[in-house]
């Protein structure tokens, strides 16, 4: 049982990530690096806090007045948190048990023999799928596009089965990279072959992070990328909708 | 008397003045939303568009319209003024013209002739005179008692803001007596008090029986002000129009009377609702119709002014009179007190469109009913001009038929009233510590025998000591600056048309409070657990300090930063408790800096947390600018562990928030930002601002004025019109956190 983990920080106010208010604890370390990480300075866990199940928990006990209402809880981010996931699958555990909901904001790379145990404690599968085609998933985040889609047939089958998690599909729009035709038609695809229909949240590509790569002396590896325009999000949203998904705005 | 009043529940009320007994058996609480509301009508927006003409003229004028400098200000120094008189159907203004400011010398006769010449005007020599030659002023009266010590911290900015040179305000008289007894009762029941006063003719019984005297005098006075308008206001009134007419002039009374720095008044808005809906009901009124005689009184007090010294600005910004009106809040029996006259109020935000006054409060409680919650927040997210006060929390103290005054402070209706004693700069008491009893601006020695601290790094421990040791030394110099502030303004300054709409025999309270609170908490922090080096000039004194590592702060829901926190509100009313007050007054203590938090950052050294000198404080309690680190709850849960049984003059808040942030579309914004409230109080938060606006929107107020002239915002427990605001306030509030979207 890990009862600490390595964390980057955390929002207290998150109300974009899952229903209700959501405490949002953004773990350190990522194995994918994808180029357009809004998150540059938590891929390496070198340096960051160390924080226990314990502190987690007092915190949270005090925060219960926000959080309880309309199905609002913590989240956990990062990073990938499924690199954590023995400590995760705690911390999920803890709280359920002071009555909160629990979402997993991934990259869907969990480690196999952790993928039951996680998902039978998770309300909600914030799952990243960057890309849908293996030579640009692999281009975009270095990881493999497989393994991702793996992680989100479990969650649709333990959905199907036991009612949770929801699952959500989350894709970063990059104007011209991942929003086209075929990108659109696999990520469809996909979704639907599952076990149950996962929502689409497509999420406008934005900047906010660039500074962050600068501050580690880092290169920007999109430094023209510019952000969806609406047109451009309706459109890559219409391809989803006329195969009778429901996409959101993220 | 109760004949007289039809459709009225009798009860104890009718053999005795007791208000909260009325509202008990006539209020109508409401359940229900907003959509039963009434938009303006053409009389009320052909009204109002008058008023914002005079606005922009005052602006034009440099934020004064006029002043009449030959009267000087009472309950009947001036005849009738209207704004159109035909059109008005709520009337009476301060002077003979709306927006024209009386003078009021005896506060201080010169302070009146500065602000005369600020704007381009001269005060009559005539007043001059009289206030110099024949009649000492308060101003004149305080500094002819204050100690020598008492002058030096007052110079240095170690307690400042005090009410020594115009009217201390903060009390509220409980205007609805006059509309609901009339004069005519009123006046019999003081004279029965009168008669009831020891006449043993100690020093108190003396000044006493004087008081009710100018009591009596004052409820005289307002018999013939209302004559002025054309009302009997001996007695009682007998319908909505007249119930809103004749609080307004009980109103009107004490703001012409007294230019006291806050003039709140109290919780009226549940007391009209018990005319207008038995008007309604009586088939006598429409909605429309109730709504226009809200709307015109709204219009009433957001014409009251009072004349200020510029250097009184930096202090209080954006010209504020404090009219706090309370919304909302439960009865004890747990009914809602919420009336559909609560939502008319708030609809005057929308009718009139946003302003800072009358500075709308909200009694908060989880329980409130949900559809007035919406409307609230609803009008929070729109106007960012309402706060929010804990009744769970004040309720238990204040019983269920009390005030707000001046921005936080909790006042029982018409018994009890406070002293305000402005605040002390918490972070110069630390400097002083540190600087064996040193100014750290001037060196001047201010109190002595505090030991030198020894060693290159602070040490917790010895600061400890010595800060405890400034801080006891400075309370007990507080106590005594206020019961002499007090003791003259009680006698040069009586503020005779307020307290003959209160009880006889009063409770007081003497209201302290602190300033620099987070600067002062996350200070004490890094010197326990980084290092901190100060560097000191040639005589010794701190001009900055070197901090290696890392520290807590405070507003990160943080209990090494947080129980910090707590000690030190605590310690402080402890400190206070040890003096004896004038007039057996209990202390109580606020933590809150309205927008003075610019002008004591100003005057302040660098401190021990990173603030260089100069910097702006955090206002009220609020924490530190860009050291919240985990997010609006853990920010604001630090803020609602404070204990409010230590500070019940009130903790004051303010949360500016972007609307993305609070969530993706208008109906989700209003969810969570109910969420957010209910989460707030139900810790046991005391007090909310809610600002939700853009970063962009402030940037372009500031280069553009002339595009914002209604822009509110809320600054540590008021509202402003942003664009009245100085250019580092400006700044400051747009440095101040605002809580953006990941
Ligand atoms: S998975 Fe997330 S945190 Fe990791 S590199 Fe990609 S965007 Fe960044």
């Amino acid at each position: 049982m890990k009862k600490s983990a390595q964390i980057h920080s955390i929002e207290t106010l998150g109300t974009r990530d899952g229903p209700g208010l959501r405490c949002v604890f953004f773990l350190s370390g990522c194995n994918f690096k994808c180029k357009f990480c809004q998150n540059r300075d938590t891929w390496s866990s070198k340096g960051s806090e160390k924080i226990t199940l314990h502190a987690i928990y007092d915190r949270l006990l005090r925060l219960l007045p926000y959080l309880q209402k309309d199905g609002g809880g913590i989240t956990v981010s990062g990073g990938e948190p499924s690199l954590q996931s023995d400590f995760v699958i705690e911390l999920f555990k803890m709280a359920h048990g002071m009555k909160l909901t629990t979402a997993l904001d991934t990259n869907g790379t969990c480690k196999p023999k952790f993928i039951k145990k996680l998902l039978a404690e998770t309300d909600t599968v914030l799952l990243d799928v960057k890309a849908s085609t293996l030579k640009l998933h692999k281009e975009l985040t270095g990881g493999d596009l497989e393994t991702v889609l793996n992680f989100g047939r479990e969650a649709a089958s333990g959905w199907v089965k036991r009612g949770t998690p929801k699952l959500v599909i989350r894709r970063v729009l990059l104007p011209g990279i991942n929003d086209l035709k075929l990108e659109m038609d696999k990520l469809s695809e996909y979704a639907l072959s599952l076990a149950k229909l996962p929502e689409i949240e497509l999420i406008p590509y934005h900047r906010l992070g660039v500074h962050k790569w600068k501050e580690m002396k880092k290169k920007y590896p999109l430094p023209k990328l510019n952000p969806p325009t609406t047109r451009d999000w309706e459109k890559a949203a219409e391809r989803l909708r006329a195969k009778g998904l429901v996409v959101y705005k993220g | 008397m109760s004949k007289k009043v039809k459709g009225l529940k009798k009860g104890r009320w009718t053999l005795r003045t007791d208000l909260q007994d009325f509202i008990y058996q006539n209020i109508n609480p409401y359940e229900g939303d907003a959509s039963f509301l009434s938009g303006p009508t053409k009389r009320t927006l052909a009204l109002w568009n008058k008023v914002e003409k005079l606005y922009a003229l005052e602006r034009k004028r440099g934020g004064v319209l006029d002043i009449d400098t030959e009267t000087a200000g009472g309950i009947i120094s001036h005849g009738a003024g209207y704004i159109d008189k035909k059109n008005e159907l709520i009337t009476g203004l301060q002077t003979d013209k709306p927006l024209k400011r009386a003078v009021k010398p005896i506060g201080g006769v010169r302070l009146v002739q500065k602000a005369c010449d600020a704007y381009g005007y001269k005060l009559s020599p005539k007043l001059v005179e009289v206030y110099t030659k024949f009649r000492k002023s308060h101003n004149d009266a305080v500094f002819s008692v204050y100690s020598e010590e008492m002058k030096k911290i007052r110079s240095l900015g170690i307690i400042t803001g005090l009410p020594d040179s115009y009217a201390r305000g903060r009390i509220i008289g409980d205007y609805r007596r006059l509309a609901l007894y009339g004069l005519n009762y009123l006046i019999k029941e003081k004279e029965k008090d009168f008669k009831k006063i020891d006449d043993n003719m100690s020093t108190m019984s003396i000044r006493l029986r004087e008081e009710v005297k100018d009591q009596l005098q004052a409820l005289k006075d307002m018999i013939v002000l209302g004559k002025t308008y054309g009302f009997d206001l001996t007695r009682p009134a007998k319908n909505a129009k007249e119930a809103i007419q004749w609080t307004y002039l009980a109103y009107l009374a004490a703001a012409k009377e007294s230019d006291g720095a806050a003039m709140s008044i109290g919780p009226i808005s549940v007391f009209f609702d018990v005319y207008l809906e038995r008007d309604i009901k009586a088939g006598i009124l429409t909605e429309e119709k109730a709504q226009e005689l809200v709307d015109d009184f709204t219009i009433k007090l957001r014409l009251i002014r009072q004349l200020r010294a510029p250097e009184y600005d930096l202090l209080f910004a954006g010209d504020p009179v404090w009219v706090t009106i309370v919304l909302g809040g439960m009865t004890s029996d747990g009914r809602t007190k919420v009336t559909k006259t609560d939502f008319r109020f708030l609809n005057t935000l929308k009718n009139l469109g946003p302003a800072p006054e009358p500075n709308l409060t909200i009694l908060y409680s989880p329980r409130l009913p949900i559809g007035f919650k919406k409307f609230a927040v609803e009008m929070s997210i729109n106007t960012s001009s309402i706060q929010y006060e804990n009744d769970d929390l004040m309720r238990p103290i204040a019983g269920d038929d009390y005030g707000i005054s001046c921005c936080v402070s909790l006042l029982k209706a018409g018994s009890q009233i406070q002293y305000f004693g402005a605040r002390c700069n918490l972070a110069k008491a630390l400097l002083l510590a540190l600087n064996e009893g040193r100014e750290e601006t001037s060196g001047e020695l201010v109190i002595p025998d505090v030991p030198k601290l020894r060693g290159e790094y602070l040490d917790a421990e010895q600061v400890r000591e010595n800060f405890n040791y400034v801080v006891s030394w400075l309370a007990k110099q507080y106590v005594k600056t206020m019961n002499v502030i007090h003791w003259v303004h009680d006698k040069y300054y009586y503020e005779a048309a307020q307290m003959a709409l209160l009880d006889t025999n009063l409770d007081r309270l003497m209201a302290f409070g602190i300033a620099g609170f987070s600067v002062v908490v996350d200070s004490l922090c890094a010197i326990r657990y980084a290092k901190v080096k100060p560097i000191r000039d040639k005589n010794g004194i701190t001009k900055d300090f070197e901090i290696k590592g890392d520290f807590p702060c405070f507003g990160n829901d943080d209990e090494r930063a947080d129980n910090r926190a707590r000690d030190l509100v605590i310690s402080f009313i402890t400190e206070l408790r040890k003096t004896p007050i004038y007039r057996r007054a209990n202390p109580t203590l606020s933590i809150l800096t309205i927008t003075s938090n610019v002008l004591y950052g100003k005057v302040t050294g660098a401190t021990p947390d990173g603030r260089k000198a100069g910097e702006p404080f955090a206002p009220g309690a609020n924490p530190m600018f860009g050291r919240e680190k985990n997010g609006v709850l853990a920010s604001l849960d630090s803020v609602s562990k404070l204990p409010y049984y230590a500070a019940q003059d009130g903790i004051s808040n303010t949360f500016s928030i972007v609307p993305s942030a609070l969530g993706v579309d208008k109906e989700t914004q209003k969810a969570n930002l109910i969420k957010i409230l209910d989460g707030y109080f139900t810790r046991g938060g005391h007090h909310i601002n809610v600002n939700v606006l853009d970063k962009v929107l402030l940037k372009d107020a500031m280069v553009h004025p002339e595009k914002y002239p209604q822009l509110t915002i809320r600054v540590s427990g008021y509202a402003v019109h942003f664009t009245k605001l100085s250019r580092d306030h400006q700044e400051e509030i747009i440095k101040r956190t605002f809580h953006e979207a990941l």
